[in-house]
């Protein structure tokens, strides 16, 4: 962050601002959520308002807004490999979702060319 | 011999080491509670008889309440670094004082909603979804307590009183409620992920109070003589209490509204 008093005295009217926000997004979340929308739309808007307020977080209170392209080259890098790892370890939980090994085990073997075998050898 | 790159900047990376060094921590939190986010995923899309968090007994009213106590928590964290900078011991004093009450406010409001589920029986083995809820919201709040330990360090002699409390409160949650519900069928489960928690936490704690008791002076000692390094180490146990506030962010809604 810059790091000098007079930035930091700019600084504190826009934390209390926020932080006000972030309780009022709060409400609004809870009011949405009470709100029948069709399908999924409830987690939609409940997870939009909660990266919004998160987003907030990060990039007032944790400097990241007036950091992260000034001196926070590394923190950049480091985020968005972060970003990346993340995005994948969620892709794979809902790939697996499609493939679940108790589904895979209810159709038939694992490797079907080994039953295939395995059936051969005990016809005559 | 002193540490270098406490208060300069690196070279090489712009920032001082404690600041690379809590920054690549959150990289590992992110991946660590992104694990038991997709667990919660599988978990959810697995289960017939998936219902919001309200229906299974959680309070809203007061899962709003826990949110905006934390979040005013992160405000007056903000405030305490931006103080030290003003050169305003005093007024540092207050606002971290106010953010250890809010981080005890929160746990206690926690371990009170943990109580109300034990009694209805309510163990993380009745139902998946209790089984996700007690662990994700159980981690957390380790962190919220690991933050406050470091905040009240930082802050000085009159926080080992609320880190007594914070102590008694673990002993509670971790211990003495796993024990009470061993008697269950579901206690067994219980045990085997709290009560670990609690038996490796306390002995962490107790070692903290004890350094804490005998050198509890050692930050203002810091302040005195190093401003600018205390006012780093401040900066990075405030980046980490954010990042407690911003995972509960996400944890709100994800276990009470949907």
């Amino acid at each position: 962050m810059s790091d000098s008093v007079e930035s930091v005295k700019h600084h504190v009217r826009s934390y209390i601002i926020i932080g006000t926000l972030l309780i009022v997004l709060t409400g609004v979340t809870v009011g949405v959520s009470y709100i029948k929308f069709e399908h999924s739309t409830n987690i939609v808007v409940a997870l939009i308002i909660a990266t919004f307020k998160a987003a907030l977080v990060a990039s007032i209170f944790m400097h990241l807004f007036w950091d992260m392209f000034i001196k926070m080259a590394v923190i950049f890098k480091v985020m968005i490999f972060t970003a990346v790892f993340f995005a994948g370890m969620m892709a794979l939980t809902l790939w697996s979702l499609k493939d679940p090994i108790g589904h895979s085990q209810q159709i038939g073997p694992m490797f079907p060319h080994q039953a295939k075998t395995h059936v051969e050898h005990h016809e005559p | 011999m002193d540490i270098p790159y406490t208060v300069q900047e690196r070279p090489d990376t712009g920032l001082y080491n404690a600041k690379v060094g809590i920054w690549l921590f959150l990289a590992s939190e992110v991946m660590l509670f992104g694990g038991l986010f997709s667990t919660y995923i599988v978990l959810r899309v697995g289960s017939m008889d998936w219902m919001p968090g309200r229906d299974f007994g959680l309070s809203v009213p007061i899962g709003t309440f826990n949110t905006a106590v934390l979040i005013l928590s992160s405000v007056t964290m903000v405030m305490a670094w931006a103080q030290l900078k003003f050169n305003n011991l005093r007024m540092f004093k207050f606002f971290m004082g106010l953010t250890i009450l809010c981080g005890l406010m929160f746990l206690c409001v926690k371990s009170y909603e943990y109580n109300d589920k034990f009694h209805h029986q309510h163990y993380p083995g009745a139902h998946t979804f209790y089984a996700i809820y007690f662990t994700l919201t159980g981690l957390h709040g380790l962190h919220v307590l690991g933050g406050m330990i470091v905040n009240s360090f930082l802050f000085g002699r009159a926080a080992c009183v609320s880190l007594v409390t914070v102590a008694l409160t673990a002993l509670y949650v971790g211990i003495v409620g796993p024990l009470h519900g061993v008697a269950t069928a579901e206690g067994a489960v219980f045990m085997s992920v709290f009560a670990w928690l609690g038996i490796i936490g306390l002995p962490v704690l107790i070692v903290i109070l004890a350094r804490l008791l005998w050198k509890n002076n050692h930050s203002m000692e810091m302040w005195k003589n190093d401003p600018e390094r205390f006012t780093n180490r401040v900066e990075v146990s405030g980046l980490f209490w954010h990042f407690v506030d911003l995972v509960w962010i996400f944890l709100f809604p994800v276990l009470y509204l949907l």
